[in-house]
């Protein structure tokens, strides 16, 4: 069946690489830039990751987050999730340095927003907290359900298949390097933490490269809650050292084609504050893409990328004095692929054809100091996507957007639990559907409307889980519970927003939203402690949503922003009163983000960012949930450039992070680990 | 392991054949050249070219060729270039591309200081604060910071603002349409 797939794949992606061939030789519509005029060259959108698209063709909500916002960023936990913590919708619950974040996006929980890396889809809750900001060009957000260009990742592990519903994150690489740089970043602050980067960029010709490694080790702190499962005798120490290198092939005179690739791995370990509760973490990443304008309104891109997740721990009896019980580990191995062709004509109007391919290797396995591994799940799982869309402009100001996507998805189970399963093969196919449109009253005001659906079958984790059927409540048994009766979930997604220009560089934007999973998969915390997990359909979900915001730029040194997000949850079960009406787990009611940024004339930068996250429960059980409060987050960024010349500079800073000190209590009993302050200096040369 | 094997083989023939199919560069001709070009250079040196038919300066009753220097950009130089030999209009518009900072004291009527020079740009504005140049870029925030036109991206799209006392300081007329299309700070 793999075969007849894969064929058939081949077939398919041999005709998009010929057909366009022959399209482009009856088409001869070309845009001569020079001989637009001002209001014509206004509506050309320039999108790093796309065909360039005319007159606004994205319909979405788009926020652009540069590297100098990176730069001033915050995260006080490592990971990237907190970089986007300060636009509207997103709930951000980043565990510990050392864990993954739970966060969601639009109200729906945490896996209905997807990550990518220059397009070509990541893990949302591994890479956020691995991938290297230092090569990311920009971040962009897109909000609201996205094109049907966008596939799920095929994860099998923490919440399972990630699906673009609620948006998508896209880092940018940074590709076209103009000079060559070098910096070396060094700080230190709380939990003896202590932080190195060097980064370099150049190019020679039409190559443009990249590269560099940053490492950090900490004591770190306790950031479990009181009597938590973890029970911690010590810091909890850890080691991360990343390397990354990119590539990008640019012709000088000529940008018919584009080649980029790039490699990034991490190494993460440490322990959880004891003696025999050491992990290791091992990550790697390869990315490539290569873009081919057959013609110029004809465009032809792949990308092919490698994602390896390899998560190790022991287990340990907890005691007076502890012993070894295990050592227990996921693997997880993605090859993404995807090809498309975007065919430009009628001067703005853009027509895809893509399809995208995946295969995910998933197993968990325990080695119960004999020197060999007992797998308890080992399956894989494979993805076919083939989308077309189109995006027309019957009129200047006007946009729309249609596509439709077939996918299938199949499922091949070695063992399930450490059981043979019932059932080794399984497979799902869906046409799935996206819409939108946007409308320009004129330069800054416009109005817009997105839809789309999406599906998700069971992850191997949520059906076989990562502890036995019977430990259920048992002590020493902290991960998943099976859950082998699970059935795949449909989502519908809509949005509505308007975007107004105000007097004074005032902009506002309002967005509404609402989304439905039938048969939704949702986690819910089963036990605290031990801590246990457990995957359950429910018969419906549904979240709605309102976002307000305003950003105004006051002086050249002097802008500010905030924005409100009001969200309302539901489980729908008639069959089982305990989670009928009950919010969706960790959806708050309201998240509330402020900031600004002052920069003097004599190069100090003050940067302010606050939180206020109103809290969620953990579990759609109405007896077994418990409900968590963050509140209030306020971290502040200083610095000043301490020396500069044309080729050299040095800057001093200080990151404070979570001022007012609040280690509220945290899913899984954890808890945000209070106050921390890094400083150090970072210095760059030609 | 075997399904990574072929779709990797399947990845491989795919660019094997977009290479066979790749249409020979065709480097002598200077229109195509401009035509594949990467399309942000490509807009922003349009708009550049634009600049010149909305923008008076002082000079501009005698007839030296209006002077345009480009500063971090090769891809706009070149497009700009181009597009001027290509219109034969070499006698009114020059395009210079330089790789140090202009120190104010060379004649330039438009100066476009690339998002990659930022650390140059406040010595540069310092210096021709007040001259008759018009100064663009796409750094952000460029006009808070003294110059006079900006380029900065919004929704994917390449919008303008304009400093319009920065224009007033320096001697520049700034035509009403290019107001018009602009978000102009005074």
């Amino acid at each position: 069946m793999i075969k007849n797939t894969s064929v058939g794949f081949a077939v398919f992606l041999i005709f998009l690489q010929t057909a366009p061939l022959c399209l482009a030789q009856q088409d001869t519509s070309k845009i001569d830039y020079f001989a637009l005029s001002l209001d014509e060259l206004m509506q050309v959108v320039i999108t790093p990751s796309k065909f360039p698209q005319l007159a606004g063709n994205v319909t979405q909500k788009i926020d652009v987050i540069t590297s100098q916002n990176i730069e001033a960023a915050i995260a006080g936990n490592r990971n990237i999730s907190e970089v986007i913590s300060k636009l509207p919708g997103a709930s951000v619950v980043s565990l510990s340095r050392n864990d993954a974040n739970w966060g969601t996006y639009g109200g729906i929980g945490p896996k209905y927003s997807t990550y990518m890396l220059n397009g070509l889809v990541i893990d949302a809750f591994v890479d956020p907290m691995s991938l290297d900001l230092n090569a990311v060009e920009k971040i962009e957000v897109q909000r609201g359900p996205a094109s049907v260009f966008y596939p799920n990742f095929l994860s099998q592990d923490f919440a399972g298949s990630q699906s673009p519903l609620a948006g998508t994150v896209n880092l940018i690489l940074k590709e076209r390097i103009s000079e060559t740089r070098t910096f070396i970043r060094n700080s230190f602050g709380s939990f003896n933490t202590l932080n190195s980067q060097l980064y370099h960029q150049s190019r020679s010709g039409s190559l443009h490269y990249l590269g560099g490694i940053s490492y950090e080790q900490s004591d770190y702190t306790d950031y479990g809650s009181p009597d938590s499962w973890l029970n911690m005798r010590k810091n909890p120490l850890y080691k991360k050292i990343k390397g990354y290198a990119g590539l990008t092939y640019l012709p000088e005179d000529n940008d018919r084609q584009k080649l980029n690739i790039y490699l990034h791995g991490t190494k993460h370990d440490g322990d959880r504050g004891r003696v025999y509760l050491g992990f290791q973490n091992d990550y790697f990443t390869f990315n490539s893409g290569y873009e081919l304008k057959l013609k110029d309104n004809l465009l032809f891109q792949s990308h092919l990328g490698v994602r390896s997740y390899k998560r190790a721990w022991q287990e340990s009896n907890f005691g007076i004095i502890d012993t070894l019980k295990s050592l227990d580990g996921v693997d997880q191995f993605i090859l993404p692929v995807d090809f498309s062709l975007s065919y430009m004509h009628h001067t703005r109007s853009v027509f895809s054809i893509g399809a995208d391919f995946q295969t995910a290797d998933y197993a968990t396995w325990t080695d119960r100091l004999n020197g060999f591994k007992l797998y308890g799940n080992k399956a894989n799982a494979r993805q076919l996507g083939i989308y077309s869309q189109e995006e027309w402009h019957p009129l200047d100001e006007l946009v729309v957007r249609a596509g439709v996507r077939y996918s299938r998805i199949t499922t091949t189970v070695e063992t399930l639990n450490g059981q043979l399963p019932l059932q080794s093969d399984n497979s799902w196919e869906r046409f799935l559907w996206s819409f939108g449109f946007k409308y320009d009253f004129n330069e800054t005001n416009e109005i817009y409307f997105n839809a789309g659906s999406n599906f998700s079958p069971p992850s191997f984790k949520s059906i076989g889980g990562t502890i036995p059927v019977g430990s259920a409540g048992l002590p020493g048994f902290d991960g998943q519970l099976p859950n082998p009766g699970l059935t795949a979930e449909n989502g519908t997604s809509f949005d509505l927003g308007i975007k107004i220009g105000l007097p004074d560089q005032i902009h506002l934007n309002v967005r509404g939203f609402y989304t439905i999973i039938n048969n939704a998969i949702l986690d819910n915390v089963i036990s605290q402690s031990p801590s246990q997990t457990q995957s359950m359909n429910t018969e419906s979900s549904t979240a709605a949503g309102g976002e307000l915001e305003i950003t105004q730029v006051i002086l050249k040194d002097f802008s500010w922003f905030a924005n409100i997000t009001m969200l309302s949850s539901k489980t729908n079960n008639q069959f089982d009163a305990d989670q009928d009406g009950s919010a969706i787990p960790f959806s708050p009611e309201s998240i509330y983000n402020a900031g600004l940024y002052y920069s003097s004339p004599e190069l100090f930068t003050l940067n302010m960012y606050l939180n206020y996250n109103s809290g969620f429960y953990d579990s759609n059980s109405k007896a077994g949930r418990t409900f968590y409060k963050p509140g209030l987050l306020l971290n502040v960024l200083l610095s000043k450039q301490l020396y500069y010349t044309d080729a050299n500079s040095m800057e001093g800073f200080l990151e404070f992070y979570n001022l007012t000190n609040n280690k509220f209590d945290l899913p899984w009993q954890f808890k945000n680990t209070g106050f921390s302050v890094m400083t150090g200096i970072k210095v760059a040369f030609l | 392991m075997r399904i990574f094997v072929r779709v990797f083989t399947f990845f491989v023939i795919i660019l094997v054949s977009g290479a066979a199919n790749l249409p020979p560069f065709q480097e002598g001709n200077r229109t195509l050249n401009i035509m594949n070009a990467d399309t942000e250079a490509k807009v922003k040196a349009a708009f550049i070219f634009n600049f010149t038919r909305f923008i008076t300066w002082k000079s501009d009753k005698n007839d030296a060729p209006l002077r345009i220097v480009i500063f971090g950009s090769e891809k706009i130089n070149a497009f700009l270039k181009a597009y001027v030999e290509e219109k034969n209009l070499s006698s009114q518009i020059s395009v210079i591309s330089v790789n140090t900072p202009p120190d104010g004291k060379e004649n330039i009527n438009l100066l476009f200081i690339d998002n990659s020079k930022e650390r140059f740009s406040g010595e540069i504005l310092r210096q021709l604060s007040g001259k008759n140049v018009l100064t663009v870029s796409d750094i952000e925030d460029f006009v808070l910071q003294g110059g006079i036109i900006g380029m900065y991206n919004e929704g994917g799209r390449i919008k303008l603002a304009i400093n319009l006392s920065e224009a007033n300081k320096s001697g520049l007329k700034i035509s009403a349409k290019l107001l018009e299309v602009a978000k102009v700070i005074k």
